[in-house]
Order: structure tokens, then C-alpha cells, then sequence
């Protein structure tokens, strides 16, 4: 254990790069959006700017240069895989809290302030208005974490298996999922699905299954890395 | 003296390629151990399977008596330093440094920033805007601040000039003196290495060829010249690796035993004794092998391992 | 280092050679196998042998914590051994090669007189 918090400590090195980036990032795209729509003038319906997604994109890219240019060369300082892998793990996830927890008081000074001023609503998501704190948080961050593992799987399962790989796993996932629709279509349950989705919590929605997903991947990433090469 | 790495038969190949056959050998500890090859010959493969980043495809490699394939206990010991190490893009040299400062039990800071000011590296310079010499440089100050207890270097100083490669045998040497370790050393620059070496494992097509002392092979293989009859008569009684004839006068290089007594009859014989230097060595044992295994591709294929 | 002779006799003989000129005292202390290693660039482990080859002859003795001494009478003793020495290293090839070239042992003297005076 104490390595894996040694090793999650080399993550930080040069923070600026990876925990930093997403966030300069995404004030400079605030800053473009807000000179737009103060340019504009008034701003009717509160329309969310969804300018928002730019950091779940650029922590998806980070996650994926975690398992490009970080694990080989942590490899070449003797770290194992698994030290590494739980450690990347438990870094995403911290990281995933702590920015849902800044995307969440973002959100609450952008009430606060009537939307900076001008209305603008560039955190607030209309759909997550009038919940608890905490599902507003979980809201924020499972994203990242699910995107996270995402880009940690798909990364490792390249190195391991190469293009062929990912080409057979790409294919292999479409042909399943057609398959689905196609079986769901000839038995008739699109409504009863529907329904069934519908009926869902917004907690299932944006906690439940995310995390079970997430969890999914994580497996999957862990079993992919046991036998890659740096 | 206690066995630090122990080879067993162990074979790694490729979809079509055997990079390393039926390899065996021991590395004791605390010892400088070089380990020669021509390009291809399995040295980074072995090294790779050494630190666990490759596992074999059949035998059994052990440190410390145990696998090092993802075995923390094992990798806390052991620091790798290859010459195509790739860093994270964003790093700069101070970076790297810090991550090896947290990693390695055994890192010495202060002895980093002697290394540091000795090969003039500048701290802040992205790791990937460094030249050949200066991202070389870089890996060999994390390989010799770690003091790992066993520290792997595999052609660690391309583009580095004299200047850079002679501070790197000097503080190889003086630090080893004053914390010994086991130190595996891969390396084309035989010549001005040869004499840091204590032990000599020679691969060449995924083989061991030699796995010897440096000192012994020293006095093992000997260059002869004088007249062909004489060259003859002597050779008669050794491993002949090599001749070159001009007229009547013939060079030869021999491989046996010359001690003070066949010293004095090749003397006799009116022959010169040359030394060979281990680089010649090597380029001579390789070469013999490659002829006599084109000559035996044929038929049967015979063990040659030279002890 | 050169020559085909192993490293570590080099490195006695170097000593050695000290000893003879003077330049290391009887009883005055011996660099270091480190330090040798390092001068020499050569591995630690193959100085230490050419040391340890000179206190096996009692040529140096070892103080305990402190390091590596010139015995007293080595430097007599190196020197009746090398003088032994002499006519199998030095006279042979010299009268091999005279009698290559049919100089006779009386003309050989004559010259090692004439070469004596021209000094």
C-alpha cells in the first residue's frame, strides 16, 4: 500500500501538466463564452453553454497518456504493473471527487451570481436543479470516473494487443450491440425498455450505472495490464 | 560471494524470432558483469526479462532466488536504464529526477546533484528537447544515484562524447568502490570497458557464447606471429579462432592455456606473443561461432557453449 | 594498462617498481584498492588481487581498519628477486638477437664497454 501512495505522489509530479491543464483549459473556454454572450447581450431561457464537457474530454485524453507515457516509465523505474494500476486508479478517482466537488461550488457560485452577471449558465446543468448537494456532486464527478477507466482500458488493451486488438474489439463491440437490437426488435421489448429506463432513478441514472460500468472496466484494465509490455 | 540472478534454460521468442535459446548463467554479487553481443544478439531481451518487463517463454529466471515478473519486493532492488527510455512529454529533467528520488529506496540526492553540476545537465530543459548525449546523461545520473543493489545499464551512453563517457566509468567506479552492488553493464564499447569488467557474459544469436572472467579470458586467448611452420606447429595445440597469412609469415589467435612455460617455447618457436584485447576477443569468439555455425546449418546442429 | 599480462600483475609490478625507486618508503602506506581502481580505471576486484598477491609474498602488510604497508627489507628483497630476474629477461633476448646477427659474447662486451665510455 505505501507504494501505491508513492507511486500515485510520481502522478503529481509536474501536476501543472495533468491535474492543472484541464482547468486552465476550461477558465480559458469560460472566458471565450462569457465575452460571446456578454457580446450578445441579454441571454433569454438561461440556455446552458455546454462548453462544460471540454474537461471530461481533456481528462479522457490525460487518462489515456497515464497508460501511454506514464506506466512505461514508471516501468523503467521499477514500479510492477499492479502498484501502478492501483494507484492510477486510486488517483482518478480522488481526482474525480475533488473535481466534481470544485465543478459543484463552480455551479453554486454561478446561482449565486444570477450567472455571472449575465445570466450565463455555463456549470449548471438544467436537468440536476433542485437536488441534494451530494447527488449534485456524484452527478459531477462519476463522469470522470467512468471516462477515466474508459481511457485507462482502452489504452491498456492496445498496448497489450495492438492494433488487430482494438480493431477486433471495436468490431466485436458493434456486432454485440447490433446483435441487441436486433434480438430486442424481433422480440418486440422496445417499449417495455423504454419504459423501464424511464422508470429508472435519477440516482441509477447518474450513479448506479455509471459506477457498475466503471467498476466493469476497472476489472477488465486490471486483468489487460498483468501481462503488458512497457 | 551469493548469486544474485540465475538463468535456467531460459528461451524468449518472438512470432518468428527465437531472441533468446536455452540461456543459463549465474551473476554473482556485488560485481561488475559485462554483458557483450553484436546487435540481435538477445542482450536488452534478457535484460527485459531480467526486470520483469518481458516474461520468458520457457525456463526459469530468478533474483534474489525469486521471479522479478511483478514482484515489488524484488523490483524495490533492481534499477534498469535503457537507452531508448521514453519519458512522459510534459517532463523535464527535474521532473524525472524527482520521480526516481521518490521511487528508489536507495536514492542519494546529494550524489544526483554532484552527477547533475559534473555533466552540466540544465534541470529545467524538457526531457524531450535534450540531444542524444544529454537524454543519455540523464539516465545514467538515475541509474547511479538509485544505487539499486542490482542496476542494469543496456547501451547507456549513445551520442555521449569521451569527455561524458569517461566521468560516467569514473563515477561508476569510485561509487561501486564505495557502495558496492551488482551492476550488469551492456555495452558495444568494449574497449573502454574492458577493464571495469570483472565478468564476461558473451550472447550472440540468443546464446551464451561465453560466461567467464574478464581475467581469465584475458590470459586465455593470445595473438601469435612469425613464420607459417612455426604459427603451425603452435596452433596445432590450440582453439584456433582466426589467421592471417602474408607470404610466409602467418598471425594467428589462439585460445587455451598460456602460461609461463608456453610462453617461453612459442619463444622458442621464434614467434611474437600479442596481447588481445577483449574487444578483439569478442569480434574473434562471434566470428568463429558464425562460421561454424553456417558450416553445421546443414547437418546436425553441435552444442557449442565455450566455458 | 597494456601488454597481455593480466591486469592484476601489472598492478603489483607497479607497486613494486615504487618500492624499488624509492618513490613508496619501507613502512609508508600504500594507495588504496580503491583508489588504485580508480587511477588505473579498472574494476576494484582486480586491483585488489594485485594487493593481495604483494601481502601473500609479504611484499605489504595489512593494518586492520587503517590500510596497506611497505614491509621492512621489501625493497632489499624485491631487489635481489629482480636482479634473478635479469639475466632470463633481459640477457637472454639479448644474446638470442646477438647471435642472430653473429655478434660473438667478446664482441658483445667490447660494445657494452664502448657504449659505457661514449656516456
Amino acid at each position: 500500500m505505501n507504494r501505491v501512495l508513492t507511486v500515485t505522489r510520481v502522478q503529481l509530479v509536474g501536476w501543472q501538466n495533468t491535474v492543472g491543464w484541464p482547468w486552465l483549459l476550461l477558465i480559458m473556454i469560460f472566458a471565450v463564452n462569457y465575452a460571446v454572450f456578454l457580446a450578445i447581450g441579454d441571454i433569454e431561457d438561461n440556455p446552458t453553454t455546454g462548453a462544460l464537457i471540454s474537461i471530461y474530454i481533456v481528462v479522457f485524453v490525460t487518462s489515456i497518456n497515464w497508460i501511454t507515457q506514464l506506466l512505461p516509465f514508471s516501468m523503467a523505474l521499477s514500479v510492477i504493473r499492479r502498484t501502478f494500476y492501483l494507484a492510477t486508479a486510486l488517483f482518478l478517482v480522488v481526482q474525480s471527487v475533488v473535481f466534481g466537488i470544485l465543478l459543484f461550488l463552480c455551479q453554486l457560485l454561478e446561482d449565486a451570481t444570477d450567472g455571472w452577471g449575465i445570466r450565463l449558465r455555463f456549470f449548471g446543468l438544467n436537468f440536476i436543479d433542485q437536488q441534494n448537494p451530494l447527488l449534485q456532486i456524484a452527478i459531477y464527478t462519476m463522469p470522470f470516473i467512468l471516462l477515466g477507466f474508459l481511457g485507462i482500458f482502452v489504452a491498456v488493451f492496445y498496448k497489450r494487443f495492438g492494433l488487430t486488438g482494438m480493431w477486433l474489439l471495436s468490431t466485436g463491440t458493434l456486432l454485440v450491440l447490433a446483435g441487441l437490437a436486433v434480438l430486442i426488435t424481433w422480440l418486440d421489448l422496445w417499449d417495455g425498455i423504454g419504459r423501464w429506463l424511464t422508470d429508472q432513478p435519477m440516482a441509477a441514472w447518474f450513479v448506479g450505472w455509471p459506477v457498475l460500468l466503471a467498476a466493469l472496466l476497472a476489472g477488465a484494465g486490471y486483468l489487460t495490464i498483468r501481462r503488458v509490455t512497457p | 560471494m551469493s548469486t544474485v540472478v540465475s538463468a535456467q534454460q531460459v528461451s524468449k521468442r518472438f512470432r518468428d524470432v527465437t531472441a533468446l535459446d536455452d540461456v543459463s548463467f549465474t551473476l554473482e554479487e556485488n560485481r561488475i558483469h559485462g554483458l557483450l553481443g553484436r546487435n540481435g544478439a538477445g542482450k536488452t531481451t534478457l535484460m527485459q526479462i531480467m526486470t520483469g518487463q518481458l516474461l520468458a517463454s520457457s525456463g526459469r529466471l530468478t533474483i534474489d532466488g525469486r521471479s522479478p515478473y511483478e514482484n515489488e519486493t524484488v523490483m524495490s532492488r533492481v534499477c534498469f536504464i535503457k537507452e531508448s527510455q521514453t519519458y512522459p512529454q510534459y517532463f523535464k529533467v527535474r521532473h524525472a529526477l524527482e520521480s526516481a528520488r521518490l521511487l528508489f529506496p536507495g536514492w542519494d540526492e546529494d550524489f544526483a546533484q554532484a552527477l547533475l553540476a559534473d555533466f552540466r545537465l540544465p534541470l529545467n530543459r524538457q526531457v524531450r528537447k535534450l540531444s542524444r548525449g544529454m537524454h543519455s546523461m540523464l539516465g545514467i545520473i538515475i541509474g547511479l544515484a538509485s544505487r539499486a543493489p542490482l542496476t542494469l545499464f543496456d547501451e547507456p551512453y549513445l551520442g555521449l562524447d569521451a569527455v561524458a563517457r569517461h566521468l560516467f566509468y569514473d563515477h561508476l567506479l569510485t561509487d561501486y568502490a564505495e557502495h558496492p552492488r551488482t551492476v550488469v553493464l551492456s555495452t558495444h564499447l568494449i574497449d573502454e570497458v574492458g577493464e571495469l569488467l570483472e565478468h564476461v557474459l558473451l550472447l550472440d544469436q540468443g546464446r551464451v557464447l561465453l560466461d567467464t572472467t574478464a581475467e581469465d579470458l584475458r590470459g586465455q586467448v593470445v595473438t601469435v606471429a612469425g613464420p607459417g611452420s612455426a604459427v603451425d606447429e603452435l596452433a596445432a595445440e590450440y582453439e584456433e579462432l582466426h589467421r592471417e597469412i602474408l607470404g610466409r609469415y602467418a598471425r594467428a589467435t589462439l585460445r587455451g592455456t598460456f602460461g609461463t612455460a608456453e610462453r617461453a617455447r612459442a619463444k622458442a618457436l621464434g614467434l611474437d606473443l600479442e596481447a588481445v584485447s577483449l574487444q578483439d576477443i569478442v569480434v574473434r569468439l562471434t566470428t568463429a561461432h558464425a562460421r561454424s555455425g553456417d558450416a553445421t546449418t546443414t547437418g546436425t546442429r553441435k552444442k557449442e557453449t565455450l566455458r | 594498462m597494456e601488454d597481455g599480462r593480466p591486469i592484476f600483475l601489472q598492478i603489483a609490478e607497479l607497486i613494486e617498481n615504487s618500492i624499488i625507486d624509492g618513490t613508496l618508503a619501507e613502512e609508508a602506506q600504500v594507495p588504496s584498492t580503491n583508489e588504485l581502481a580508480a587511477f588505473h580505471r579498472i574494476n576494484p576486484a582486480t586491483a585488489g588481487k594485485g594487493v593481495n598477491q604483494l601481502v601473500d609474498e609479504g611484499t605489504l602488510y595489512k593494518k586492520r581498519g587503517i590500510g596497506m604497508f611497505v614491509a621492512t627489507g621489501a625493497r632489499a628483497k624485491l631487489r635481489d628477486r629482480r636482479r634473478e630476474d635479469f639475466a632470463q629477461q633481459f640477457l637472454h633476448p639479448l644474446l638470442a638477437e646477438a647471435n642472430k646477427l653473429g655478434i660473438d659474447a667478446d664482441e658483445l662486451k667490447r660494445m657494452i664497454d664502448r657504449w659505457e665510455q661514449g656516456r
